[in-house]
């Protein structure tokens, strides 16, 4: 009778094993095929997530003009509307500007730009944020995932290359494959548009979702400063220190401008006074000012400009120009723009 | 480590599962085990590894003097040296904190300084658990219910063990013992199946039932929970209710799952307790680990119901506020264990006077109602706070809903399908799994499924404890 009561637990338990095997690869092979998040070697199939760096660097390399000016940076870049950039320096300027971008992005997509995309831009604006010099926060995986800037980037942790493991058994990976077969079954396909922003010609970018929002009165620039907060404390909860990796990027990338001629100046991001004050116990003021220190000392030494304006009343602008704690509005942008440029004599 | 990871269960599972059936060795195989187990605590914070050794090699000392002496008062001695260590490691790293604030805020409502630095000293995850797990052992030794560990090796394996590592169930060495002395060489399918059963069924209740209550139901309301409408309290705490269930027993039944893939079986540490008819009866069903380790350790100790009413109500007070600060260093949970205290004295007085409901159905509700008021205290951050919620709940606030708190469709499918279950259905002990080919499907099925929302990694509630 045991026996018999064993032997149907071993069919059992096999079925068991044989399903779950059976079923988990064919799910990984599905994923690792269509591949909806492009993190993978296979490209039968666009992929299925939007992704801004994809975005910019597929805009960079139809842009016509070629560009003379690239403002590279993160989203707080955005400010710094292309239109104004031509408007002040009589050259076609593109906005390069990528969210959150550490330096390692910025060093990617410039290089991507002039080795790939044939770009031999005169004059590049780098808008540095204190944070993109962190030193515990990882690669982000949207640079990774765009081919075309891989090569520039640190070689995949093992963290990131877990994380592409793990994206092969996991239920969106899952959904967004049979959405992709779906679609390309009926013959569309694409990712569609970011919720949050847009990336409109000569990659002037909006936060059209913040945006709508305030025009519509569902918020206010208070709330919206208000909401920042508890996201850059997060950012700055294990920022102990000036990554040394990052500033090496940095520093490669004022050593690729030299080399190639082109004039570089960077200049360090505002944030809202409130957000400043809010990031103190996160030590936002240590890290500022060993960011000053140290692009002080790179800027120097590879013959370009730095400019800080941390301070939002060092460029003549003021707390009311921020949309949130972060991001300037195209009107304060094009104030900076102007100070940046007058004060390092890029323009008269 | 967590059991609900890729890392878990795609690696450190199937490694230990290969290499402890593959050493034929009894002691290689318990070697094996306690450096895995080590592995599995050091993956979350590899510096608290040496506390547990520690502690662990504290009590095997402690326990093979008390075995070794005849003599009274070195017997005793060895005892109070072992319980001391367990309970000053507790409350360093769980109460001093917690301490130096009550201080400080009492010092300062008197006008004074702060007396105490606070230190916020980082809790070793599983400390409450494996230092109840090692206090029983010396315990037991000294009432001579259980003879010493074989050696260090037997004793690290017992505490370090990592299916009851974390979050328990807190089993006790008696339990453990002869199995270590007669460990199987290899795995009877039956009890590979039942394993596979349990870890299954614990990691549905936690991925699909605990994990969206939190996200639909529990975490709206909570995050926005003061001045609150009724419905939208009422809502939120039984969405808590159901989670910390869902949650505490799926890991309980997963623990159990890996124990009997080791060939090893745990005590049951959940029996349908939102089927308990009383305050009584829900605490001999809830965290049944915990409650007979305090029973039997404290309660009894302290003269149980041997001494009249009034003892036994004193007696439940201080083991049930004991029970309450073992969960967690806040006013708020020592309110959580003398609100029990408190009930479980009031059905004591009112079951000696033939007060309490015969119906089983009207048990069941009022025990449920006092157990849900009970989850106010447990998880509110603070008194004020719980007091907040209290005056939601008694409709103080409005009665309807509010924007901000309005659970999804999905919320109130997972708070409907939860009650039913937890009401209504057997629990994964009570219920047999036929062995046949479509079960081992559906349960493939189901683990697959589970897998695939594993994104989020959620820990498990009673890891802060």
């Amino acid at each position: 009778m045991d026996s018999i009561q064993e032997s149907r637990w071993k069919r059992s338990v096999l079925a068991f094993l044989l399903t779950l095997a059976l079923t988990l690869g064919a799910i990984a092979t599905l994923n690792y095929t269509v591949n909806p998040l492009g993190v993978y070697a296979p490209h039968l199939f666009p992929p299925m997530v939007w992704n801004g760096r994809a975005e910019k660097v597929a805009a960079l390399r139809h842009e016509s003009p070629v560009p003379a000016v690239l403002v590279l940076g993160s989203s707080h870049v955005w400010a710094l509307a292309p239109a104004t950039m031509t408007e002040l320096t009589g050259l076609p300027a593109f906005n390069a500007g990528v969210s959150v971008a550490m330096t390692e992005d910025e060093y990617a997509i410039l290089r991507y730009a002039v080795d790939q995309a044939g770009l031999q831009p005169s004059l590049v604006l780098l808008g540095l944020d204190v944070e993109a010099l962190h030193n515990n926060r990882p690669v982000d995986t949207r640079s990774q995932d765009v081919p075309e800037l891989r090569p520039y980037l640190p070689r995949t942790g093992r963290g990131e290359r877990v994380g592409r493991m793990k994206s092969l058994e996991t239920i969106q990976s899952t959904k967004l494959s049979v959405r992709s077969l779906w679609l390309a079954l009926r013959g569309r396909g694409g990712p569609p548009p970011d919720p949050l922003y847009t990336v409109g010609a000569h990659g002037d970018t909006h936060l059209f979702a913040m945006e709508r929002r305030l025009a519509s009165g569902q918020t206010s620039r208070n709330q919206e400063r208000q909401e920042t907060l508890p996201v850059y404390r997060k950012r700055f909860d294990n920022f102990t220190a000036l990554s040394r990796v990052r500033l090496e990027y940095l520093q490669r990338t004022l050593d690729f401008c030299s080399q190639h001629h082109i004039r570089a100046i960077v200049f360090l991001m505002p944030l809202h006074p409130q957000l400043q004050a809010g990031l103190m116990e996160r030590g936002y003021d240590a890290r500022r000012r060993e960011t000053i220190e140290a692009v002080t000392r790179l800027s120097a030494a590879s013959g370009a400009s730095f400019v800080d304006f941390s301070d939002t009343a060092s460029f003549g602008g003021s707390p009311e120009g921020f949309l949130d704690g972060a991001h300037l509005d195209q009107a304060s942008g094009a104030l900076l723009a102007r100070a940046l440029l007058k004060e390092t004599h890029a323009i008269q | 480590m967590l059991f609900n990871s890729y890392l878990f269960l795609f690696l450190f599972l199937p490694v230990v599962l290969l290499g402890w059936w593959h050493i034929r060795h009894g002691g290689a195989r318990l070697a094996f085990m306690t450096l895995a187990s080590y592995v599995f605590y050091g993956a979350w914070n590899w510096r608290f590894v040496p506390l547990m050794i520690a502690s662990t090699t504290v009590d095997c000392v402690a326990g093979a003097r008390i075995a070794g002496s005849s003599d009274p008062l070195t017997r005793k001695a060895w005892l109070a040296g072992s319980l001391t260590f367990n309970l000053a490691i507790l409350g360093f790293f769980k109460y001093f904190d917690f301490f130096a604030s009550s201080v400080n805020s009492t010092a300062s409502v008197m006008g004074a300084h702060s007396l105490i630095p606070v230190l916020r000293i980082v809790l070793p995850i599983g400390i409450s658990f494996y230092t109840f797990n090692s206090m029983s052992y010396t315990i037991d030794i000294y009432r001579g219910v259980v003879r010493p560990a074989k050696s260090l090796l037997h004793f690290s394996a017992f505490v370090a063990l990592f299916p009851h590592l974390v979050a328990g169930p807190i089993v006790r060495y008696s339990d453990i013992e002869q199995q270590f002395a007669a460990l199987p060489r290899r795995l009877r399918w039956s009890e590979a199946g039942e394993g596979v059963f349990f870890f299954v069924a614990g990691m549905a209740k936690k991925i699909f039932i605990a994990d969206n209550l939190a996200e639909y139901v529990v975490k709206p309301y909570f995050s926005h929970a003061h001045g609150q409408p009724l419905v939208a309290a009422w809502l939120g705490v039984l969405g808590y209710t159901f989670q910390i269930y869902f949650d505490f027993s799926a890991y309980s039944d997963m623990a159990v799952g890996l124990a009997h893939l080791l060939g090893i079986q745990f005590p049951q540490n959940f029996n349908s307790p939102y089927q308990a008819q009383n305050i009584s009866d829900f605490w001999r069903r809830w965290h049944i680990s915990l409650s007979t380790w305090l029973r039997d350790y404290l309660y009894i100790p302290l003269g149980g119901s041997r001494g009249g009413q009034a003892m036994t109500v004193r007696n439940l007070a201080v083991t049930m506020f004991l029970g309450g600060l073992w969960h967690g260093a806040n006013w708020t949970f020592v309110m959580w264990g003398l609100y029990h205290g408190l009930l479980l004295a009031g059905y004591q007085v009112l079951r000696g006077r033939g007060l309490v409901p015969r119906s089983a159905v009207v048990g069941r509700v009022l025990t449920f109602l006092a157990v849900v008021l009970g989850w106010v205290f447990f998880r509110a951050d603070s008194m004020h706070a719980a007091a907040a919620i209290f005056a939601s709940m008694a409709g103080l606030h409005g009665l309807g809903l509010s924007m901000a708190t309005v659970p999804s469709g999905m919320g109130l499918g997972c708070l409907v399908l939860a009650a039913g279950i937890a009401f209504f259905t057997r629990n994964t002990w009570e219920m047999k799994l036929r062995p046949s080919l479509p079960s081992g499907v559906a349960l493939a099925c189901t683990l697959t499924l589970a897998i695939l929302y594993l994104e989020k990694e959620s820990p498990f509630l009673y890891f802060q404890f």
